[in-house]
């Protein structure tokens, strides 16, 4: 199997936290290769997903396999066909800019995780 | 006999025969009984019968409405106020809706009384009702078999008689595909017709809220209850949905049905029987049957796999372990939060669509996949567009098969992704579809389909009911073993 990467392929697995690959290097890919375990960890990467190693060979080949089926999509004659987004060809409905009652703070952020004051917490961003 | 459907109940409470508190606590007790269905994710016993005294007051004092006192449930993708709403994720296993969906609260409204929340696959995504979190659904007609999905819960549990009705969500047969599997029918409205407000999001150019029942006829009712603009969704339609009784009283003689031979060719053998006899039943009724292509329609299942998981690649990274849901223990920063609730929080399918999603969203990919998707989705369409030029309605099979085994096709994504593709495509073209009972195979329902243009429910609605006037495939019931 083709690798994917345009470089050396890395023996070890990805550190954990790697940086966010910069999507142009996806542009190295080549069409139509099964994503192999460093594709599928960049991948993840830019889906801020976390992966095990099993987790990383599953998707792997369930990807891989997956990709034979979308790849009828190439070379279906579609001719100039214009691309649909949305089935219904309606304008979007407006609502007038008018003040309502809405859910409100407190119940909204019962659902958080971690919560002060009316802010979210989160991890420390500057050191 | 015990009252299990939606218009038998209503009669019986208008009558005074029943009552809303007896017609829960039946429901209450059957839900226990099928406890091992795994129907329902939620049961909530004590905001079920205070509703229910609150709508036999209403009934009393003269001010109910059809859905007055009908013990129902929906699909856990519905936000309902104050309970836990989960999409069957670990993810939001301990949440709870803030906030009513607008079809909740147009069924609370109207005095219907929400029983609890029901299983599904995670955040809809599968054909089985194996993906959830919190275990399978079975199927009340053979409890070794799949429910179908993505509304599993929504599908068993009027199957197994809990409840006549139940709210489901469909983005590419998750209400048409357990309904054929569960003798059931079901419709996926027009897109937009019902809001998607307070509806956990999937796809959202594909979702569509709609119900399950036994009959047309009880469909229609609930339809015309939950449908209508709603100023909350901006894809909402314009528009109201007129009364159940005009819904289903369009003239079925002389109309002219659509039959693309090619999707009937791809069934199963044990399919074939049934379906041609529905076709034949059909005649019957002064339908007159036409034989159609549908070009492109056989290549929706690619397009879909596609436009599908990119939209939710996108709508499911507001799941960050920051605003709501599960959140990993000691992040170390940001990066890591986000990357282990994430890994953490959502399942193994999930994660599959999260990653192919994606892929067709990234440079150099974009336009092979994803525009290439939205093309096809033009033509199919324009397909169908097409037809309707010449044909009132079409008629097609629901599933290539019956209800299969649990555990079957679990580890098989791409089998269980060709279990959509007789649905998929009205999702893309957002037209209106319903899927009926139109016979057994071995005591499992067949399911048949018809589509309408955008906004036609009514004609479906129509055709779906004059069949149910003349045949008995929806008065069939599970008993342990197969038909009744």
């Amino acid at each position: 199997m083709p690798t994917l990467l345009n470089k050396e392929k890395r023996g070890s697995v990805r550190p954990a936290r790697a940086k966010p690959a910069h999507p142009q290097r996806l542009n190295r890919w080549n069409a139509s290769m099964a994503l192999d375990p460093d594709a599928i960890r960049r991948l993840a990467t830019l889906s801020r997903l976390a992966l095990s190693d099993d987790e990383v060979a599953g998707y792997s080949e369930s990807l891989s396999d997956i990709l034979t089926v979308l790849d009828r999509l190439k070379g279906l004659p579609v001719g100039d066909a214009a691309p649909l987004a949305s089935p219904l060809a309606l304008p979007q409905a407006l609502r007038p800019d008018e003040a309502s009652p809405v859910t409100n703070r407190e119940a909204l952020q019962a659902g958080a995780p971690a919560t002060d004051s009316g802010f979210f917490l989160v991890p420390k961003v500057l050191s | 006999m015990s009252l299990d459907t939606l218009s038998a109940m209503r009669r019986a409470l208008e009558a005074g025969e029943t009552t809303a508190v007896a017609l829960t606590e039946q429901a209450l007790a059957a839900a226990e009984a099928n406890g091992d269905l795994n129907a329902f994710l939620h049961l909530d016993p004590t905001q079920a019968r205070a509703a229910a005294e609150a709508a036999d007051a209403r009934r009393q004092a003269g001010e109910g409405t059809a859905l007055t006192g009908i013990p129902l449930a929906v699909k856990d993708i519905f936000c309902s106020e104050g309970d836990p709403t989960t999409a069957a994720s670990k993810m939001l296993a301990n949440w709870r809706a803030p906030y009513d969906a607008t079809a909740v609260a147009r069924l609370k409204d109207a005095g219907a009384v929400l029983l609890g929340k029901l299983n599904l696959d995670e955040f809809a995504m599968g054909a089985s009702g194996e993906n959830s979190a919190f275990g399978p659904t079975l199927n009340p007609w053979d409890r070794t078999r799949v429910p179908g999905g993505s509304s599993s819960g929504s599908a068993a549990a009027v199957a197994a008689g809990i409840v006549p009705t139940t709210l489901g969500t469909d983005t590419g047969g998750s209400i048409r595909q357990p309904a054929a599997f569960c003798g059931l029918t079901g419709l996926k409205p027009t897109y937009g017709r019902v809001s998607r407000w307070g509806m956990i999001a999937f796809a959202s150019s594909l979702d569509q809220g709609g119900a399950l029942a036994w009959s047309a006829e009880d469909v229609a009712e609930v339809f015309s209850v939950i449908g209508g603009h709603d100023p909350r969704d901006a894809t909402s339609a314009p528009g109201t949905v007129a009364p159940a009784s005009t819904l289903l009283r369009a003239p079925v003689a002389g109309l002219t049905l659509g039959v693309p031979e090619a999707f009937f060719e791809a069934v199963d053998s044990a399919l074939q029987g049934p379906l041609a006899e529905a076709r034949a039943q059909f005649e019957a009724l002064g339908v007159r049957l036409k034989a159609i292509e549908l070009p492109f329609a056989g290549d929706a299942v690619p397009a879909y796999y596609v436009l599908a998981p990119a939209e939710a690649s996108t709508n499911l990274s507001r799941y960050d372990g920051v605003r709501f849901g599960h959140r990993c223990e000691n992040p170390v920063d940001l990066d890591d939060l986000y990357r282990r609730s994430r890994g953490e929080g959502f399942g193994p399918e999930v994660k599959r669509r999260i990653l192919t999603g994606t892929y067709a969203l990234s440079v150099g990919y974009y336009d092979a996949y994803y525009r290439q998707a939205q093309r096809v989705r033009r033509r199919i369409l324009e397909s169908f567009t097409e037809a309707f030029e010449s044909v009132d309605a079409l008629f097609l099979p629901t599933t290539p098969t019956t209800a299969f085994k649990l555990g079957e096709k679990r580890n098989d994504p791409i089998a269980l992704y060709e279990e959509d593709r007789f649905t998929i495509p009205a999702n893309l073209a957002g037209l209106p579809a319903l899927s009926l009972p139109v016979g057994f195979s071995n005591g499992l329902p067949v399911g048949g389909q018809l589509l309408a243009p955008h906004f036609e429910e009514g004609r479906i609605l129509s055709l779906a009911h004059a069949f149910q006037q003349v045949t008995d495939h929806h008065r069939q019931r599970p008993t342990a073993g197969g038909v009744a």
